[in-house]
């Protein structure tokens, strides 16, 4: 295959059908179904403050401001 | 006696319906290639459904054959997508089209030949060989559903599946003359089916007549969980509301089809409108004003989708890496898309096209709202001969007037209107979202019409 001629076409087509396309100004834009999420409705996320606290307190190895560090691995 | 009946009366075993379409595969499709496999299990699932006829708790589909496109996952057999990329690639599971159609007694005769990854519209592109139109011979079939269409219209199964993104079963249906129906989108599941573009694809049935069409289809159809995209619809029964009466029914045909398709297919087109019209229906002028910019929106949308379905054929878990072994097709496709995707910051092309797809959809249903159905022709121009040089643009141009349908996301039918010479002309119908019984029922009228 002649991969060189491929692409020559390619970006002769990409050209034509841009310019076949034309200019739009619309807002809207097509989605594959109206339910945008269908898992779960759009909320804010819940924060537990406790969470943090609970987490590091199990957690081998933390420093002073509240973060985990973590091991290097061994492969390093 | 309608296959449908020999079977359901015992005047036809499964078995005798397989053997003969396995006979006729065997002796004629060397020349046809409408098959890449055909399911070594197929006489004993047969001899299996025998039994459940004895016993009176067969399914709706009761020993009929079904060829299926490479393209969806028959659990033992290979969806090879006629490339070499997957060609040992068998399948672990059923797609869920396939899974409805066992659970009804349909049996899968074998996999069909298609353009390589669904990318074309002749059935030139296959790993596997060029598929003849068995009813135009030396034409291409057209496709990308070649196989499946040509498996009908030669006689080597009761029914088939086809995929089709922007026009993958109507255009072969209409050049090989036989029954095509792309549904609404999120009618059919699409769990199972190896994507070309996820938001275009749909899957749907070819037959030789509407009401084995009609049959699939209820059988195909219907919410199914494991896919976000499909439609929470209840059970369809096309079937028993089938009515050739179109007391009632206008039917728009849009004036701008007429800017695109060669005369002589226009000429089929009105001809069949005029038969509806002697069966009740009124037919009604039509606006389409941005049906030109149809099949840019089209390419640049799937561009873009098939480059991003084809990066998980990396050579690793599927096969060879896809850019090693594809043809051209695929290849210009997979540096188009991973170009617009580099570039898409700028929104300049993919972008655009989704607001185009917005526009074309607003457009279709506008035009719907005052009508039953719109009807016009399938392709622009008649099938070209297998071999002839096509420019890719002049290719994607088959595609003009049945990308709208996947825009819109609206179900869209085609029947033979008539003969170009010996090529057979398919006329399209379209409608409303989840209004395939109107379509059904146009087609069934035509038919009627004709016998």
């Amino acid at each position: 295959m002649d991969e060189e001629k491929v692409r020559r076409e390619a970006e002769r087509v990409l050209k034509e059908l841009s310019e076949a396309l034309g200019e739009i100004n619309l807002e809207e834009t097509y989605y594959v179904v109206e339910e945008i999420n269908v898992t779960r409705n759009d909320a804010e996320p819940e924060l537990n403050p406790e969470f943090r606290k609970a987490a590091l307190k199990i957690a081998p190895h933390k420093d002073d401001e509240g973060y985990y560090i973590a091991e290097v691995g061994s492969w390093v | 006696m309608g296959v449908i009946e020999e079977l359901q009366s015992g005047a036809l075993s499964a078995e005798e319906n397989v053997l003969r379409f396995l006979e006729a595969i065997e002796a004629r499709d060397g020349e046809i290639n409408a098959f890449i496999e055909v399911n070594p299990r197929a006489i004993e699932e047969a001899r299996a459904v025998d039994e459940k006829i004895k016993q009176g708790r067969a399914g709706k589909l009761a020993g009929l054959a079904i060829a299926v496109k490479s393209n969806i996952n028959v659990r033992g057999l290979r969806a090879t997508c006629a490339s070499k990329t997957l060609e040992n690639y068998v399948a672990p599971y059923d797609a869920t089209v396939i899974e409805r159609i066992r659970r009804e007694d349909g049996i899968i005769i074998g996999m069909t030949n298609m353009d390589e990854f669904a990318c074309g519209s002749s059935g030139e592109t296959s790993y596997f060989g060029p598929t003849q139109n068995p009813a135009a011979r030396g034409r291409i079939p057209g496709g990308s559903s070649s196989g499946s269409a040509a498996a009908i219209a030669a006689n080597f199964a009761d029914l088939a599946l086809g995929s089709d993104t922007g026009g993958s079963i109507r255009n072969p249906a209409s050049h090989c003359g036989v029954v095509g129906i792309k549904p609404t989108y999120g009618l059919v599941p699409r769990y199972g089916l190896i994507d070309l573009a996820m938001s275009l694809d749909q899957i749907g049935p070819l037959a030789r007549d509407v009401y084995s069409a009609a049959l699939l289809l209820e059988v195909i159809a219907g919410y199914n969980p494991k896919e976000a995209t499909t439609l929470r619809v209840s059970q369809q029964n096309y079937t028993s509301k089938l009515s050739a009466d179109l007391s009632g029914y206008t039917i728009g045909f849009a004036k701008e089809f007429e800017e695109y398709a060669a005369k002589e297919i226009i000429r089929e087109v009105k001809h069949a409108l005029a038969k509806l019209e002697a069966q009740g229906a009124s037919v009604v002028e039509v606006e389409l004003p941005s049906l030109d910019k149809a099949l840019p929106t089209y390419y640049l949308t799937v561009f873009v989708e098939f480059f991003s379905a084809t990066r998980r054929f990396d050579g690793r878990r599927y096969g060879y890496r896809i850019e090693e072994v594809c043809g051209e097709e695929v290849l210009r496709r997979i540096m188009l898309g991973r170009y617009i995707s580099q570039k898409e910051y700028s929104g300049r092309y993919y972008r655009r096209a989704l607001q185009f797809r917005s526009l074309i959809k607003k457009e279709m249903l506008e035009a719907l709202s005052g009508v039953d159905l719109i009807a016009g022709p399938t392709t622009p121009k008649l099938p070209h001969r297998i071999g002839e040089s096509i420019d890719p643009l002049a290719m994607y141009a088959y595609d003009l007037l049945t990308v709208p349908a996947n825009l819109a996301g609206i179900p869209a039918g085609v029947i033979k209107a008539g003969e170009v010479g010996d090529v057979p002309v398919g006329i399209q119908f379209h409608a409303k979202p989840l209004e395939e019984q109107k379509i059904l029922n146009a087609m069934y009228a035509l038919e009627g019409g004709r016998a």
